[in-house]
């Protein structure tokens, strides 16, 4: 995605999967290090590390990236998101999405893993209709 | 005579089948086509609006292309 730096905004929304273990302490994580300033660095870390994603291997990412782990750790165990990811996941229901990743582009659904090149001829075609 | 009259009337009868099947065919396509791809290419065309509120976000306001993903870690 790096080619069309500048052309792109990208938004995260969380929608963990409730019988699934990690899903929401790692989503509070990601919103965690975001507090700090560094939820990307966390977000791509957590990409790279799944599914090991258990509470200590998240402190030991927290740490990689050189976060304040009492205040971390804090926001972890009291789940301070859990009203934003509840709200991603209720907006994601309510949508009827059923599938992560989901993504939107400029509101164009696309359900799934996908192949860089099949995501780049949307985005190919969306630049396109904005310049006409 | 009224064999050349015989074989005229068998050949027509075949082209007209032949022109029937071909009717048919298209039919058939075009049912193909409504039942399995038309869903899909107006599936992709239909825009959902996302509220983005204030949810992580990287990249310009202004961006021409916006992409909002719903994911899950693990």
């Amino acid at each position: 995605m790096k080619e069309y730096k500048g052309k792109i905004r990208l938004i995260v929304k969380h929608y963990p999967y409730k019988y699934r273990d990690f899903s929401h302490i790692s989503a509070e994580a990601a919103m965690a290090a975001h507090d700090q300033g560094k939820f990307w660095e966390m977000h791509h870390l957590l990409l790279k590390k799944s599914p090991q994603l258990d509470r200590e291997s998240l402190i030991k990412y927290a740490k990689e990236i050189n976060l304040d782990i009492r205040a971390f750790t804090e926001s972890l165990d009291k789940m301070k998101h859990s009203a934003i990811i509840e709200r991603d996941k209720k907006l994601a229901i309510d949508m009827d999405l059923y599938n992560t990743p989901t993504l939107f582009i400029n509101g164009r659904k696309v359900i799934g893993n996908r192949p860089y090149e099949y995501l780049k001829k949307i985005i190919e075609e969306e630049l396109r209709n904005v310049k006409k | 005579m009224d064999r050349r009259n015989r074989l005229s009337i068998f050949l027509l009868h075949i082209l007209s089948r032949v022109i029937e099947l071909t009717i048919r065919m298209k039919k058939i396509s075009i049912i193909l086509f409504i039942l399995f791809i038309a869903p899909y290419s107006f599936a992709d065309e239909k825009r959902y609006n996302v509220p983005i509120l204030d949810s992580p976000a990287s990249g310009p306001a202004n961006a021409p292309v916006t992409i909002i993903e719903f994911l899950d870690y693990q």
